[in-house]
């Protein structure tokens, strides 16, 4: 799994559990719930402020990496 | 001292940051200081300059932009027409990107400025962690350490609570940690960075005035020393073909004038100098 569609995944997978969360942006609010819907449409705003930062936190930190995949339940 | 917090209220956002503010005036209170509370409601640019000399710490927590302190939707409170009225004081903000030019700016004029360089961002599963780093650096600060430890304390507490969040299944709020933690700057701890070679030579040689000198300024100094360089070896080449070295060694009256040329170019530098260091 590369590690776009593994951060893509991990971010659906949260956002599905917690739907009434929220995050903050600036000046933009979305909930989890609209956060999914726009990461499934594939978001540029989305794929700025949190796909990108989550792909380069799945690279620098090993123990991050793990974690998320025990929550999608997948091995590399 | 005095501190003056302001928190604007005027949207879905604000609430939270307002909120946080609350921590700090508290702090800031318990240690002595006379506070002044600007806060819960759209704060007029108006208000908050007036009465500004006499404050020693400005506290802003709401929006932000890159050169400006929002007090309402669309009323900035501090930008590039009033900043140079937190000369020499300390500025401690969590707004967005403040930290891109405003905080360059103050930070030109000996304020000790605290911001970010990207939007401010948080997630409302994770609000206290948010809140903690969020007031960490002026926490650091009244416990006696210097803005530079702060900073680094901050900058270690925002990477172990980026950690503490995704070991407790809250990931996005933990990369959203990460990236407030990246984007933390404090412009008395570190210089404002900057991707411009000379630019970083002039930091490098001349400390915070480097930020000072112009392009045209270096291009002026540029022609005036080729252009000195090129006069003064025609000189000595029309004296040497009159009389060879004896010619050029001999007093000439026109050595006094370049000795003038070059006696106005550093009094014009050092005076330059000075100003800037003011």
């Amino acid at each position: 799994m590369k590690d776009k569609e593994l951060a893509i995944a991990a971010i659906k997978e949260e956002a599905k559990q917690k739907p009434d969360e929220k995050v903050v942006v600036g000046k933009i609010v979305l909930s989890y719930g609209e956060l999914l819907k726009k990461a499934e449409d594939g978001d540029k705003f989305v794929e700025d402020f949190l796909i990108k930062p989550y792909m380069k936190l799945l690279k620098e930190s090993k123990d991050f990496r793990n974690k998320v995949m025990v929550m999608l339940g997948v091995k590399e | 001292m005095k501190a003056r917090v302001v928190a604007p209220v005027f949207d879905d956002i604000t609430p939270y940051s307002y909120d946080w503010s609350r921590d700090v005036l508290g702090w800031l209170k318990d240690k002595g200081y006379i506070t002044e509370d600007f806060s819960n409601d759209a704060i007029p640019r108006a208000r908050v300059e007036n009465g500004i000399d006499s404050v020693d710490l400005f506290v802003f927590y709401d929006h932000g932009s890159e050169d400006a302190l929002w007090g309402s939707q669309d009323e900035a409170v501090i930008d590039l027409d009033n900043y140079n009225l937190l000369a020499g004081k300390t500025v401690y903000t969590m707004a967005c990107l403040s930290a891109r030019s405003l905080g360059v700016k103050l930070w030109q004029l000996k304020t000790v400025f605290w911001g970010y360089y990207e939007p401010f961002s948080f997630t409302t599963d994770a609000l206290s962690e948010f809140k903690h780093f969020a007031n960490s650096g002026i926490w650091y600060r009244l416990q006696s350490a210097t803005w530079k430890d702060a900073f680094e304390a901050s900058k270690e507490l925002g990477y172990a609570l980026s950690s503490k969040l995704s070991q407790t299944g809250k990931f996005i709020a933990s990369v959203l940690m990460r990236q407030d933690t990246d984007a933390l700057r404090c412009y008395d701890a570190t210089a404002p960075s900057t991707s411009c070679t000379f630019r970083a030579l002039a930091l490098k040689l001349f400390g915070r005035s480097g930020w000072f000198i112009t392009k045209t300024r270096t291009l002026a100094t540029l022609l005036f020393g080729i252009g000195f360089g090129i006069s003064l070896h025609d000189f000595c080449d029309a004296l040497f073909k009159a009389g060879g070295y004896k010619e050029i060694l001999s007093p000439q009256g026109g050595y006094f004038g370049f000795i003038l040329m070059l006696i106005a170019f550093l009094l014009e530098f050092i005076d330059f100098l000075q100003v800037i260091r003011r």
